[in-house]
């Protein structure tokens, strides 16, 4: 078991906005956490990443009690994370960016190997080493929000809603470096509110509701869940 | 007479610019005016004479009082501002206790020094050069030179170094800096220590300039230095080069022109002057707002 989150609860003042979450994240998985505005997927994220403060539960990766521990010592843990809105850094260039994402990484090699890896999987974005990256389009500054949490080379990659407000062949293509990435062997924890294409990409999936898990099982059993239709797939 | 009195406004100017940077440094990162530089200044120049009073020598006395100035600069953010930025207490609130500091800083070199002003060494004399009817001491050219070496020292930091690229990226958004890594409190302190050991550097060039050093030196120099950061751009530092430079120089040539009452008060004329024409200052940036 990579990462166990066990009976995690998150208040923001009087908002009790995580319920006593379980989850658990096995090494080489896609998982993807679905659910509609508001749920807590965010927070969730936060919370492992130290933004939020756990009040009850524990998160545990690879057997280590990680909760509540600071946000800068994640990438250390060999976590990393894609935040929501991107939160590129706006007036460095692209690779000062992703210079940052290997912040902590002291092997000149390794940050060589990683830009490499990055100008790979994003070719556009080795185009615009130079540009500043509040001037990238939306879905470039995804690809650099992507590719700047690859540098630290993390064993566990979060990402939050990659796919807002992309163009469907901007998406497609985000999807498609998702299962490359996971590919290489990172394990990814995947929250989207495009659930056809997360559920599609991911082993398993968790539905969230209001701060609870409502349903975890594998992501094709998921897809085919009435229910799970009807509010998120908008079919049936 | 014209050309002499921009030598004197340029050596003087540099003097403003190197107090103008830490608030820049600080504004930066923090976006807070931080009103304890000046008194900073002031303990740094009184400092640097203490240590030279124990026979440290001037040098090692001087770097001995910028360690200790940097320190205090650290002192300040993790005692009384780092605890709000926790709270998320409204900006009003670290301002004010940024002038709270000031006052109990400047008071506690009255309680322990006294409030007198004292002697403080030449620091540079090797006679001066004259150019045509300009006569430039040493003391003015070695404050223009150890300025703009300081100066230049600071910008590769910011600029070339990793630490330095640490302190853009917590200045432009905090919250992603920490999740890459970089721990943004340990970032804050440097760059109050890297604004204390400015300031410092400052407090003994002035002092040295003007041989003399006392605690309340900081409050003008202060006010002045922040209209100079805020001229040139608040948060640049070519800008509070330059607006130390245009501070030092209009103060200078009011002195004599204008007659020494006017002093004070031009470097804040030309700052509302400024301000109405460029909101944001010679070298400011139009989106500096806090992410
Ligand atoms: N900083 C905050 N302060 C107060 N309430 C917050 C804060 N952040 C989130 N919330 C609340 O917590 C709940 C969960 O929000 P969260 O951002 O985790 O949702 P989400 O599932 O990520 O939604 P979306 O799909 O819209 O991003 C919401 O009710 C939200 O209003
Ligand atoms: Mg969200």
């Amino acid at each position: 078991m990579m990462l166990k989150i066990n009976d995690l609860n998150t208040y923001y003042g009087a908002i009790h906005a995580l319920k006593g979450i379980d989850m658990e994240v096995d090494e080489g998985e896609i998982v993807s956490l679905i659910g509609s505005n508001g749920a807590g997927k965010t927070t969730l994220l936060n919370t492992i990443t130290g933004v939020a403060r756990a009040a009850k539960g524990t998160v545990v990766f690879k057997g280590r009690d990680i909760t509540n521990i600071p946000s800068y010592a994640m990438t250390k843990l060999k976590i990393s994370i894609s935040p929501e809105g991107r939160e590129v850094f706006p007036e460095l260039t692209v690779e000062e960016n992703l210079r940052l994402g290997a912040y902590i990484v002291k092997d000149k090699g390794a940050i060589s190997a990683g830009y490499d890896r990055v100008y790979d999987l994003f070719p556009r974005l080795k185009e615009r080493y130079k540009q500043q990256a509040g001037t990238l389009s939306g879905g470039e500054q995804q690809m650099l929000a992507v590719g700047r949490a690859l540098m630290s080379s993390p064993e566990l990659l979060l990402l939050d809603e990659p796919s807002l407000g992309l163009a469907p062949n901007f998406v497609l293509m985000i999807f498609d470096m998702i299962k490359e990435i996971n590919k290489q062997g990172v394990t990814i924890l995947l929250i989207e509110q495009n659930a056809n294409m997360a559920l599609s990409a991911s082993d398993r999936a968790y539905v969230l509701e209001n701060g609870k898990v409502t349903m975890s099982g594998e992501a094709k059993k998921i897809a085919s869940d009435p229910k799970i239709k009807k509010a998120y797939l908008g079919l049936g | 007479m014209l050309a002499q009195q921009i030598f004197n406004g340029l050596a003087l100017g540099m003097g403003y610019a190197l107090i103008a940077v830490g608030y820049s440094l600080v504004f930066g990162i923090l976006r807070l005016v931080n009103f304890s530089h000046g008194a900073i200044y002031a303990f740094g120049a009184e400092m640097a004479m203490v240590f030279i009073g124990l026979n440290f020598g001037i040098v090692p006395g001087i770097i001995a009082s910028m360690i200790l100035t940097g320190i205090l600069g650290i002192a300040i953010d993790k005692i009384a501002l780092e605890p709000l930025r926790k709270k998320h207490s409204m900006p009003i609130a670290s301002l004010i206790t940024t002038i709270g500091v000031s006052n109990i800083i400047t008071n506690l070199l009255i309680v322990f020094l006294g409030s007198e002003k004292r002697n403080f060494p030449q620091l540079f004399n090797f006679g001066s050069v004259k150019i045509g009817s300009v006569v430039i001491s040493s003391t003015q050219i070695m404050m223009c030179v150890v300025s703009l070496i300081l100066m230049g020292v600071l910008v590769f930091i910011v600029y070339k170094t990793k630490i330095g690229l640490a302190m853009r990226a917590s200045e432009q958004n905090a919250k992603a800096a920490n999740l890459m890594g970089i721990n943004v409190n340990f970032v804050i302190s440097f760059t109050f220590f890297l604004a204390g050991m400015s300031a410092t550097i400052a407090g003994a060039l002035v002092g040295g300039y003007y041989q003399i050093v006392y605690p309340n030196m900081g409050f003008m120099a202060g006010l002045k230095a922040f209209a100079a950061a805020v001229l040139g751009g608040i948060g640049s530092l070519p800008g509070a080069l330059l607006g130390g430079l245009i501070v030092g120089v209009s103060e200078s040539m009011a002195a004599s022109f204008m007659g020494s009452t006017y002093r004070d008060s031009i470097a804040f004329v030309i700052l509302i002057i400024v301000l109405i024409v460029r909101p944001h200052g010679l070298f400011g940036r139009k989106g500096i707002t806090k992410v």
